[in-house]
């Protein structure tokens, strides 16, 4: 279901952090704004995906062990199995324009780094979308910063299809990202 | 001071089992009222003065004390009374055998035509147990029924979270007063339970929760459902009890299966061996009760109305059991199109993860 194309295409985009879960051949991307970074979620890395077989105590065990600082900042959190492939580069420049002409009088450039004060005035979302976002909080029971989590990556995949108010679909897929890490913490730890 | 709930109260401390006595003297003296104004050896009738214990009681000025401080107390704490002869009575609990004559409780008592389904466990469970029971409740409170069980540690106080959870009607009955909150770590749900269901005593408010005041509160529980479910429980567990009032009032046992070699799991397995239903899924639990027409469940015809044509895609394919990584190409969608797509079920309910986070469809 979660492609890599489509996950590199966001991350790379709107510069967010982001996690991967699965036994990938794949080499955590690294740069001064953000980073991609690749974990084993369980003993026999099925989490997610297939028929795992690893109790409850070695999912919490592997989950744990897993670097907090790097578990906390990212953004979306992806069971991945599929090998890495070549993305449309030009429609990410495009994307990247967008954001500078949109925060210009900020610090800051790219939707990764946004922060809970600019949702009001940069994260605009049409009626469905905000009753959809309300039903969601309380049947995932997310925090607030889970929720900036799904405000940010919503922003960008927007900007993607080159639209400037967020629509339901937009925050489902987003919320779809961060789905696993909710279900991980509310029910292993 | 008199008042029909005082003499009520009197009566339950006149002896056991009540409704036998309430009966007895209303056949001597026309209603409880002539009763409760005996104050002399003369006005009592032959067929009570053979019964000496309860002759010297019904004289008893320090008993009507006793009634009066109780009475008192119920007024202060905000407790509600019914009892055996008003209407609001549940039906179920009427018929049992030795059924409480008055009950203490705060909240609401359930309707008519709500079906109630007694859930019961051990203390000390496991996580599988936990797990097994919060998401068997949920479904069924999910389904309009009501969940009874005893507020205390493990089992119970899962089906409770579980029905909470569900926005259903759940019914704890404590071996305590109504006002008495035990164990004191389940405060949080004894709260959610008084604002959203029932919560339900025989005994008064302000008596402690002594030891033998909960086998007797089980018979409560076996009476108040139309069957029980047995979660997890070992094989002197206290829910064995329970499940031996359920078996002489004819109520339907369900048993969910453990493993052979769990200490924990014993007593349910011994009841599958002895002839109870098994519940692998909250589905056998309807299916016992006779409640599965005309709900919306999965496979079932029209299951899949009310969703877009997209989604009712999707969701038909996970209930077939394709892998979530075939969805995009056997439905021709896009990856981010169908990662919203089972969010959105997710959202509504539809859809739900199991202990390994892998998407399967619940209802």
């Amino acid at each position: 279901m979660y492609s890599l194309k489509r996950i590199l295409e966001i991350a790379l985009s709107g510069k967010h952090n982001c996690m991967l879960f699965g036994s990938v051949d794949l080499m955590p991307i690294t740069c001064e704004e953000f980073f991609v970074s690749c974990y084993s979620p369980c003993k026999c890395g099925l989490l997610f995906r297939r028929d795992c077989t690893c109790t409850d105590l070695d999912i919490q065990y592997t989950f744990a062990n897993i670097p907090s600082r790097q578990l906390n900042s990212s953004d979306m959190y992806v069971p991945i199995n599929d090998l890495r492939q070549d993305v449309d580069h030009e429609r990410i420049n495009t994307v990247h324009r967008i954001q500078e002409k949109r925060y210009e009088s900020n610090s800051f450039k790219f939707n990764g780094s946004l922060s809970r004060n600019g949702f009001e005035k940069y994260c605009r979302m049409d009626l469905e979308a905000q009753e959809f976002i309300k039903e969601a909080q309380k049947i995932y029971r997310c925090s607030m910063v889970d929720m900036d989590k799904v405000f940010r990556v919503s922003r960008t995949i927007a900007d993607l299809d080159l639209r400037e108010t967020i629509s339901k679909f937009d925050v489902a897929e987003a919320l779809g990202y961060v789905s696993c890490y909710i279900y991980l913490k509310t029910t292993t730890i | 001071m008199y008042s029909d709930n005082l003499v009520h109260i009197w009566i339950t401390l006149l002896g056991r089992p009540a409704n036998k006595i309430a009966s007895l003297l209303v056949e001597n003296y026309g209603s409880l009222r002539e009763a409760y104004l005996v104050k002399s050896y003369t006005d009592v009738t032959c067929e009570i003065r053979n019964n000496r214990l309860l002759c010297q009681r019904l004289m008893d000025e320090s008993i009507k004390d006793r009634a009066a401080r109780i009475y008192e107390r119920v007024l202060e704490k905000g407790v509600k009374i019914t009892h055996v002869f008003r209407e609001d009575y549940p039906e179920d609990l009427k018929n049992i055998f030795d059924p409480p004559f008055v009950l203490y409780y705060y909240g609401k008592l359930p309707d008519k035509n709500t079906t109630l389904l007694s859930v019961v466990g051990s203390r000390k469970c496991s996580a599988y147990g936990r797990k097994v029971t919060y998401d068997m409740c949920f479904n069924i409170a999910k389904h309009g029924v009501g969940i009874v069980s005893g507020m205390a540690k493990g089992i119970d106080a899962r089906a409770h979270v579980g029905c909470l959870d569900a926005n259903g009607y759940t019914i704890a009955v404590l071996g305590g007063g109504p006002d008495n909150i035990y164990p004191l770590e389940n405060e949080v749900i004894y709260y959610r339970i008084k604002e959203n269901g029932l919560v339900l005593s025989e005994y008064p408010p302000g008596t402690m929760p002594l030891k033998h005041h909960f086998p007797a509160r089980n018979r409560i529980i076996a009476g108040l459902g139309k069957g029980l479910l047995v979660c997890e429980a070992g094989k002197k567990s206290g829910a064995m009890i329970t499940v031996n009032f359920a078996i002489n009032e004819g109520r339907d046992i369900f048993s969910v299966p453990g493993n052979i070699d769990s200490s924990y799991s014993e007593g349910c397995n011994s009841l599958i061996k002895a002839g109870a239903c098994i519940a692998t899924s909250f589905i056998d639990v309807l299916e016992g009760l006779n409640l599965i027409e005309g709900r919306k469940i999965a496979g079932t015809v029209g299951w899949l109305n009310g969703l877009d044509k997209e989604e009712a895609m999707v969701a038909d394919l996970i209930y077939k059991g394709v892998k979530i990584e075939d969805i995009c190409s056997k439905t021709g969608l896009d990856s981010a199109r169908v990662v919203a797509i089972t969010t959105i079920l997710e959202v509504k309910g539809i859809l739900g993860r199991d202990r390994h986070g892998n998407l399967h469809v619940v209802i």
